[in-house]
């Protein structure tokens, strides 16, 4: 009877470095996949809350009766200038709207702080005057709507394309590379995919 | 006894591809994900860009609205729109936008519009009788006191069959004017001689105008057209005075702050110095101050014409949306209606100076409701409000008798 015998030395080595070769390909595959994923969950997260944070934004907008910032300049608007703020800029829309389930109107403010890239709704005292800074008080802490947002952006659309119709658009953007812009970067940012986030809707009080 | 053996170096290498591939598919599941993410963002980007879409087309008449396709400014020149426009049911209209991404994510939206269509209504005191547009009918309709309506002057034929629409003026003084809300023309009927038929000017990015309402004042000097396609009033002029017959300015005009909704209606007072505006959109009247010294505090300069109030009329508690406009041509009462409601507005002297809105609302009768009043307009001689709907009835409400709403023609 031919005695019992296991792998030989060469065989042993063989196996054992394709395993080897093996695992490292799988781990490298898994390292990468599971950044890819971790990735792709903050892109869809930050997507998702600019998404509510636009959608928001443009639906307390169509109920605008009084816009109290950006200003209306004293020549009155300029059709499709836009008010916008990047990365480490800020932007404030401040606005009175309706209130149809009560009848009382509120005093809203979306802001953008580009240096730590958040949208934040602010909720301001209901007798604001934009021009008693007194009267400018917040009735309570900012609610973060959204970070990990690069820019912000407003303009008001030309009425006579609107069939005499006052509209106005808002736009918030993310970059695809956001840790890369940096003050003094010289590389040009790209927009991530499906970004910026644009909305124009019927505001009555522009 | 078969001998026992280990895996041989070929087993060995299949298991590890196995193990491999079993990876490798594993593995391009987060792949896909990323896939389904790219996926989802694209959904989220056509489902706004087509409530952009939409919102434009809710801001345009339903009348204007046309089926097209096309692509959107950049950064979404890759995403393509179609809207689609399809009658649903009666004057309904169902309008849908169609958004596509590159990839094939697709966003619908759907909403149904009313197609509007107004029948203006004009008393004649002295010589006691109404002149108003009915559906179908391609003459303006006269009706004298105590009789039965009879066909007026016709409009001339247009690119499609015309529908008078709006009308103001005097007929039997031989000043009449229609407008043609299939055409988007008007039409004057002068006491001796043909028609003249005036198409309004055209201005850049602007759609051609469509009349909801009109009304002069007592010498028919200017007429005052409200145009619900740009939310604006027109003016012409009728008088050598302000350089004979023709358009004033080639677009219309309107307030900025607050700006204009859609207007249903227009009236104006004997002297032409006030008009008031029916703005359906915001539920609320306005008014425009002609030949007014300089105002400021609560108005807004119309440059060479006059002043808007800022002021949105409405009653304490609100009202619908209103359609046409009726004033007392020697006081300041105006009369307007809503779905369900004649609404007046008086002014008060205040014991401290100045002036209080004064509002009464009547309601009116379920037949008139049903019938959908268009228009309206007041005989100040027999204080009597007469209403056109757009069912073809014709209404009178004498205001001395609250309540007494009679229908003079049309129906049965």
């Amino acid at each position: 009877m031919r005695p019992c015998r296991g792998f030989t030395v060469a065989e042993a080595l063989i196996s054992l470095g394709l395993f080897a070769l093996v695992l490292v390909v799988v781990g490298e595959l898994t390292v990468a996949s599971y950044r890819v994923h971790t990735r792709t969950t903050e892109r869809a997260t930050v997507f998702r809350m600019a998404t509510t944070a636009a959608d928001r934004m443009s639906r307390e907008l169509r109920l605008c009766k009084a816009l109290y910032a950006p200003e209306r300049p004293a020549g009155g608007w300029t059709w499709g200038r836009r008010y916008e703020a990047g990365p480490n800029q800020r932007l404030t829309i401040v606005f009175r709207r309706a209130q149809p389930a009560t009848g009382q109107d509120l005093v809203l403010g979306y802001r953008f702080d580009g240096q730590k890239r958040v949208v934040d709704r602010l909720l301001y005292r209901n007798d604001f005057d934009p021009q008693r800074p007194e009267t400018q008080v917040l009735l309570e802490r900012p609610r973060k709507l959204a970070d990990g947002i690069d820019g912000m952006a407003f303009w008001p659309l030309d009425p006579g394309t609107r069939h005499g119709a006052n509209f106005a658009g808002v736009e918030v953007s993310m970059l695809a590379e956001p840790e890369r812009v940096v003050p003094g970067s010289t590389g040009t940012p790209t927009p991530m995919p499906g970004s910026p986030i644009r909305a124009e809707v019927g505001v009555k009080g522009l | 006894m078969r001998r026992p053996r280990g895996a041989s170096i070929l087993e060995v290498l299949l298991a590890l591809l196995i193990l491999f591939l079993a990876t490798l598919y594993l593995l391009s599941l987060f792949a896909s994900g990323q896939s389904f993410t790219l996926r989802g963002r694209e959904y989220s980007a056509t489902t706004f860009l087509a409530q952009n879409r939409m919102e434009e087309l809710l801001a345009a008449p339903a009348d204007v609205l046309a089926a097209s396709t096309g692509t959107f400014p950049s950064p979404h020149e890759d995403y393509r729109y179609e809207i689609r426009i399809s009658d649903y049911e009666g004057d309904l209209k169902l309008v849908e936008v169609i958004v596509t991404s590159p990839r094939g994510a697709r966003s619908r939206l759907q909403t149904l519009r009313r197609v509007d269509t107004f029948f203006g209504i004009a008393c004649d005191p002295a010589a006691e009788t109404v002149v108003f547009a009915q559906p179908g009918k391609v003459q303006v309709q006269l009706l004298a006191e105590g009789g039965s309506p009879g066909d007026g002057p016709g409009l001339p034929a247009g690119a499609t069959a015309p529908q008078p629409g709006a009308v103001a003026g005097y007929p039997n003084l031989g000043l009449l004017w229609a407008v043609d809300q299939n055409n988007g023309n008007l039409t004057y009927f002068p006491a001796e001689g043909n028609a003249e038929t005036l198409t309004p000017p055209s201005a850049l990015g602007q759609d051609r105008p469509r009349f909801a309402g009109a009304a002069t004042d007592a010498a028919a000097n200017r007429l005052f057209l409200a145009d619900r396609a740009n939310r604006g009033l027109w003016i012409v002029n009728d008088s050598e005075a302000f350089g004979g017959r023709g358009w004033d300015g080639r677009s219309p005009m309107a307030p900025e702050d607050p700006p204009l909704g859609t207007p249903s209606g227009v009236g104006v007072d004997a002297a032409g110095s006030v008009v008031w505006v029916a703005d359906t959109e915001n539920q609320c009247l306005r008014m425009l101050r002609l030949s007014a010294p300089t105002l400021t505090a609560g108005y807004e300069q119309e440059p060479g014409v006059g002043w808007w109030s800022r002021t949105q009329f409405k009653p304490p508690d609100g009202m619908g949306a209103p359609q046409g406009v009726a004033v007392n041509p020697w006081s300041s009462t105006v009369f307007t209606v809503d779905a369900a409601n004649l609404v007046r507005l008086d002014f008060v002297p205040r014991t401290g100076g100045g002036y209080a809105e004064a509002w009464t609302l009547t309601a009116l009768p379920e037949d008139l409701a049903a019938a959908r009043p268009s228009g309206l307009c007041f005989d100040p001689y027999r204080n009597v409000v007469y209403l056109n709907t757009r069912a073809g009835q014709v209404w009178k409400h004498t205001l001395a008798a609250p309540g007494t709403f009679l229908r003079l023609a049309g129906g049965t």
